[in-house]
């Protein structure tokens, strides 16, 4: 706790003084009388008083919020003596904003009194808070008297990205050997119909086509049976690249890209799939493939901690682990494509013969053209740059598709389905 | 910002009073130390600066103790008046000071300043009416008075110096 004199005591103080010298000096008691308010208000108001004792005691309405949800906080003030005024400051980390309530706030306390200080906030942004850093300024009744107190409580609110509306993902050109919801482009016992055969020992009977074996029965008299595509789950990779952000204020291309990772995350995991997670940037981080609810947590707290870390070394995919890219993997690169450094990861990963997506989260809406010529000149060369970048990519049966926050992400996705229909893994 | 007016408009009023009981001679000066104490004030509530409001007061006192020097020994009776008028200027502007941090007061905790400061403004009053009917009483000479005087004046340096130490506590 710090105590300090208020700006009135100093100045009380001299303009009592002043006033009973002048007093004295000139023999003018009326000096005097001019100086005495000063001077008892000094001498009421810095008598020796009980300490406030006052406590603040945090908590929230809930741990887990939605970017966009309103999050209750209530301050508990106890104080075991009066507190004429009793400024509250609870300290707000960028992302939060308030949405009702007053902070910072004046209250008054009496003995042994017990205040209730409610706030409404608002998660702007995705992230882990911490709140708790409350900071409290009390004043006696004169206001001559300030003491100043901080309360540190930290309380944790994880603030997850909204998720996008997605009906329908992007298919793996190869699926795995566990059972899944996708439908494998190889034969073999499932339910979707794949072709017709002619039947052969050890074949079950309830495989027989009697139809097509009837209108086949004129002409060679042999059994045909259904073949099926089995459904299959599929390993995914989400491939989240943080070198690089663009931003304009309180919006950056980072956070789409967290948005659209928590997105597709969630969703194929709902699947069934094996989702993993690496985020190439100036710091590497990754999450091996996994299944169910543990594994969306896991991604979507990984994902809380994403931030753009600076940095020099050049890093190519050699550093990522091999067990976080497997083999037939679905590789979704979400990635601004600003960075050299990712780009070329990506060219690599794809000559090593990952099927790969580029889900471009698009950096142009964050750069202005700017005013003069010269600056819409570069700005009209960046953006041909960026075009034939996508061109390299999808030269090499890369599917790019560019997403804005403008743009539902269901419908840039489309687009690579259809990019991807007949696609097929090819050595490059 | 209504409080910075009225403590401006205090400052004024009591300036206007103070020019005109002044006696013709020094008009000019009481106009010139009421005028630079409207400055003061006016930029310290703008600047924010708290040092602006006891330069005003000093200068008003200033104004005052020139119109005592002008007059005869008789006591001025409306010295508690301005006393309690320049008390109230101070606390006014102070509050101002207070009221632009921007913190939200509960409701009810205006009524609450504007009758302390009533009450201390009228006890401010009702001091001085008491200090000069002693005054009056017992004479303005002599040496005990006198001693009593410089022995209140050291005693407020010493309230000072004690008071605007900054205490700090783990």
């Amino acid at each position: 706790m710090t105590r300090s004199a208020s700006p009135r005591v100093p100045a009380y103080a001299s303009l009592a003084a002043i006033g009973l010298l002048g007093a004295l000096a000139a023999r003018r008691p009326e000096l005097a009388v001019l100086a005495a308010p000063f001077a008892l208000t000094l001498a009421f108001g810095l008598r020796p008083e009980r300490t406030s004792g006052v406590s603040v005691n945090l908590s929230l309405t809930r741990a887990r919020a939605l970017e966009g949800d309103e999050i209750g906080a209530e301050l508990l003030v106890t104080s075991v003596a009066p507190v004429e005024r009793l400024e509250l400051l609870l300290v707000l980390p960028r992302g939060l904003e308030l949405v009702s309530g007053e902070n910072p706030v004046a209250i008054r306390l009496g003995w042994d009194d017990e205040r209730r200080v409610e706030l409404t906030l608002r998660a702007v942004r995705w992230g882990n808070y911490v709140l708790g850093d409350i900071r409290l300024r009390g004043r006696d009744r004169l206001g001559l008297k300030v003491w100043e107190q901080q309360f540190r409580q930290p309380k944790t609110l994880r603030v997850y990205p909204l998720p996008e509306t997605l009906r329908q993902l992007l298919p793996p050109a190869a699926t795995q050997a566990n059972t899944g919801n996708q439908v494998a482009r190889l034969k073999g016992e499932g339910l979707e119909f794949a072709d017709l055969r002619p039947f052969a020992p050890g074949d079950r009977v309830r495989s027989i086509n009697w139809r097509a074996s009837a209108r086949r029965a004129g002409m060679s008299g042999e059994l045909v049976v259904n073949e099926r595509h089995p459904e299959r789950n599929a390993d995914v990779i989400l491939f989240l690249d943080t070198f690089a952000e663009a931003r304009t204020g309180t919006a950056s291309s980072l956070d789409l890209a967290v948005r659209a990772t928590a997105t597709l995350a969630t969703r194929y995991l709902e699947r069934r799939d094996r989702v993993g997670l690496v985020s190439f940037g100036g710091m590497l981080r990754w999450l091996v493939p996994g299944m169910g609810l543990a594994q969306r947590y896991r991604i979507v707290d990984a994902l809380l901690e994403t931030e753009v870390v600076f940095n020099y070394v050049w890093k190519d995919v050699s550093i990522i682990p091999a067990r976080t890219l497997p083999p037939q993997a679905l590789v979704i690169a979400v990635t601004p494509l600003l960075d050299d450094r990712s780009v070329a990861a990506l060219l690599d990963l794809r000559a090593r013969g990952h099927d790969l997506v580029v889900l471009e989260i698009s950096p142009v809406p964050f750069a202005e053209p700017g005013e003069s010529e010269l600056e819409r000149l570069a700005h009209r060369l960046w953006l041909l740059h960026r075009q034939e970048l996508r061109a390299r990519y999808e030269s090499i049966g890369v599917a790019v598709a560019t997403w804005r926050e403008d743009l539902p992400l269901d419908a840039v996705l489309e687009g690579v389905r259809a990019y991807r229909r007949h696609a097929r893994l090819a050595r490059v | 910002m209504i409080v910075a007016v009225a403590a401006l408009g205090l400052t004024v009023g009591t300036g206007a009073w103070l020019s005109l009981a002044t006696e013709e001679a020094l008009r000019s000066a009481t106009l010139l130390l009421v005028l630079a104490a409207g400055i003061a004030l006016a930029a310290g509530l703008a600047l924010r600066r708290p040092i602006g409001i006891p330069a005003a007061i000093f200068l008003l006192g200033a104004a005052y103790a020139l119109r005592l020097l002008a007059e005869e020994d008789a006591l001025d009776q409306r010295a508690p008046i301005l006393a309690a008028a320049l008390f109230a200027t101070a606390e006014l502007a102070y509050w101002s000071l207070e009221l632009r941090e921007g913190v939200a007061d509960e409701a009810g905790a205006h009524l609450r300043r504007i009758g302390l400061l009533a009450g201390i403004s009228l006890g401010t009053l009702a001091l001085g009416i008491g200090l000069l009917a002693l005054v009056a009483g017992i004479g303005t000479g002599g040496v005990g008075v006198e001693a009593l005087g410089a022995a209140a004046a050291v005693a407020t340096l010493a309230l000072l110096a004690l008071a605007s130490r900054r205490v700090e506590q783990p």
